[in-house]
């Protein structure tokens, strides 16, 4: 398994630097597109907020800033998500005739929303530096908090790769899931503090997930590490149960593909 | 021809479900059993599940190229598929040793929008080549495919034979070890063509192993040493190719005895109008005893007995040969072979002697017909009578000739033509 993974990292690239370019090849906006999708969502919670439609809360920085760079780590979960639970359909007829590590393909779909990411990062020392913050020293390990949500949604995104494959509802279902998640996840608003809220996104897993990064950036310090903890943990193992699932389903989800 | 065994499949065994629900359902199953470690691979058929293939096993060694022939749907694909490893059987062991290369879906992973190049080095990795193999073979791989000068095109501006050009030329620089071929695929113009023969010759020379899918005989004659012969599901000869081409050959053939009612006796409804009948159409031998079955080029009577209820003025018997193919082979009337009938009453019989039928393992369908002298009215007509040709097994195609090759060897004076 492990050795696969290691044999197949050329593949990966591979993958990942063909879906990278043909991405953007035939647009005219181009690498802009990765930050378009933010400023729309942050600018209109602006909005609402301004507005007093919603009350996004009390945030330690300029709100844009807390909510870029909050939507930047998400997005790592929800749109690596969407891009790795369609990865295998992707694939087309390679899949069903082609014997080479499947989970290639999933990775490299994720290897895609790590670039968006990396696109968006800019925007947002763009904007920290509009607001004249300092990040503190703790938030050079801002990559490494990073690496439970990145593991939580290869894991989940190999596994729903492969359920998409057998059933196309899971795509849709992904897509409708992770919108109605990032409301849950205190992402465009402050952590709440009391009610059910509060206590919904303390077992939500991905509050800590999102939170975890984004603490060390804003604060430099965590401010629930037991949580963070947990929640990275719980990450590993999916990470770990699901890779192992796929290395099982491999071959008879390409079956069911079938021939053609 | 002694080399390792590279391949060696052992009662292999594997089912597929007809429908497409059924498919998703027991695919769900068998991956959370796999996952929970309980075996799934029971010997059992769910509803609606069917063998595909079944309990087959044979052995490939360095340097040996094993043909598989049969019907369509007698399992072949599916075992390459399983020797690919895409597909695990579902009972039975497949060994396989060293790197395996298959020269099925040319160009996978091909992105249109980028340049043949970047192409290369994508479907390389796909396929299993490193960067550096690529590279060391890249101007070996250009060279081959013959597009220079598109190297930098998006490929989604190739014609399609540049685009299975470029793919083959990926493809058959893998050097595998055991080579899965359906159908030579000999792709491109004449001279491109070629080259995938000689490269597929370079790769068995090199001591690979090589399981070659065809519908063609003669290849398979020509490639394999030895030869698979599969139907329904089952192994049914393995050995000799000989032997395994001239068995399959004859249930071909005798299948399509089976499949029509033969010899036209029961299709003896009335049809058109009636003054003329067909009684009978027997084939004579040279010895003048009723056959079914003769050796190609040997002389057959074709004998076609009749009846008039009246008589009938300058009457056409109009006779079509069909080959399995459903091709005409042949049509013709009498008066265009010199006979015209003049007026016809009582009973007789038309021979129509065909002194060698130049037809090459085929099943021949006769078809008959009377028609009145300006064929604008359809007497009667009997059809399908079905006459084997059994011809030289190694050969192909549907037409042979009485003859024999020679050999003359020794110095040739000035030929025609440039030297």
């Amino acid at each position: 398994m492990f050795r696969e993974a290691r044999e197949s990292r050329e593949l990966i690239w591979r993958l990942f630097l063909r879906d990278f370019t043909a991405r953007y090849k035939e647009t005219v906006l181009g690498l802009a597109w990765a930050v378009i999708m933010p400023v729309i969502a942050v600018g209109s919670f602006i909005f609402l907020n301004r507005t007093g439609v919603l009350n996004v809360g009390e945030v330690e920085v300029p709100y844009p800033a807390y909510a870029l760079l909050g939507l930047t780590i998400w997005q790592v979960f929800a749109g690596g998500l969407v891009s790795c639970s369609e990865a295998i359909m992707a694939g087309g007829s390679m899949v069903s005739k082609i014997n080479f590590p499947k989970e290639s393909l999933v990775i490299a779909a994720f290897g895609q929303a790590l670039a968006d990411m990396l696109v968006r990062l800019l925007l947002v020392i763009a904007v920290f530096a509009y607001y004249r913050l300092m990040p503190p020293l703790a938030s050079l390990l801002f990559p490494l908090a990073l690496i439970p949500i990145m593991l939580f949604t290869l894991g989940l995104g190999l596994g729903l790769s492969l359920l998409n494959a057998l059933m196309r509802d899971v795509a849709n279902i992904v897509t409708i899931a992770t919108t109605f998640l990032l409301f849950l996840t205190p992402v465009l608003y402050a952590p709440p503090r009391s009610g059910a809220f509060a206590l919904l996104s303390r077992y939500n897993p991905l509050a800590a997930l999102v939170t975890g990064p984004r603490d060390l950036v804003l604060k430099g310090y965590l401010s629930d590490p037991g949580g963070f903890a947990l929640a990275g943990v719980l990450a590993a193992v999916v990470f770990i149960l699901s890779w192992r699932l796929f290395h099982l389903a491999e071959t008879r989800i390409a079956e069911r593909i079938g021939a053609r | 021809m002694s080399g390792d065994v590279l391949i060696r499949v052992e009662g292999v065994s594997k089912k597929f479900a007809r429908s497409l629900k059924r498919s998703m359902y027991y695919g769900i199953f068998d991956v959370i059993r796999d996952f929970l470690g309980w075996s799934s691979h029971s010997d059992r058929l769910r509803p609606d599940e069917f063998w595909a293939v079944r309990d087959v096993s044979f052995e490939v060694r360095s340097g040996e190229c094993l043909g598989l022939i049969g019907p369509n749907g007698a399992g072949k694909s599916t075992i390459l598929k399983m020797l690919n490893g895409l597909f695990s059987p579902d009972r039975g062991r497949i060994e396989i040793k060293g790197r395996t290369g298959a020269l099925i879906e040319l160009g996978a992973g091909f992105h249109p929008l980028l340049s043949g190049r970047e192409n290369i080095f994508i479907n390389g990795a796909i396929l299993g080549m490193g960067r550096k193999e690529v590279q060391r073979k890249f101007d070996s791989i250009v060279a081959f495919s013959g597009l220079e000068e598109f190297l930098d095109t998006p490929v989604k501006f190739y014609s399609s034979g540049m685009y299975v050009r470029l793919g083959f030329a990926v493809a058959a620089h893998l050097d595998p070890e055991i080579l899965l071929l359906d159908e030579i695929l000999a792709v491109g113009d004449e001279s491109f063509q070629a080259r995938c023969f000689n490269r597929i010759g370079e790769i068995r020379e090199s001591g690979a192993a090589v399981v070659l899918v065809s519908h063609n005989m003669h290849r398979i004659a020509g490639f394999c040493e030895r030869t698979a012969y599969l139907q329904g599901e089952r192994l049914r000869y393995l050995g000799a190719t000989k032997y395994a081409v001239a068995a399959y050959m004859e249930d071909v053939l005798q299948t399509g005895l089976d499949a029509s009612d033969g010899d036209g006796r029961d299709r003896a409804g009335v049809y058109g109008s009636g003054r003329i009948r067909i009684k009978e159409v027997r084939f004579l031998d040279r010895l003048g005893r009723e056959t079914r079955e003769i050796q190609s080029n040997d002389p057959v009577v074709v004998r076609v007995y009749y009846s008039c209820n009246e008589e009938v003025d300058d009457p056409v018997l109009d006779v079509v040969m069909r080959d399995s193919a459903a091709g005409n082979l042949f049509q013709a009337t009498n008066r265009d072979c010199g006979l015209p009938l003049g007026r016809l009453s009582g009973e007789g019989c038309i021979d129509i002697e065909l002194k060698g039928l130049n037809v090459n393992n085929q099943i021949v369908d006769f078809f008959f017909a009377w028609w009145n002298s300006k064929h604008t009215e359809l007497l009667d007509w009997k059809r399908h009578l079905k006459l084997r040709v059994v011809g030289n097994p190694g050969s192909s195609g549907r037409m042979t000739f009485a003859g024999e090759w020679r050999h003359r060897p020794g110095p040739h004076g000035p030929l025609a033509g440039k030297e």
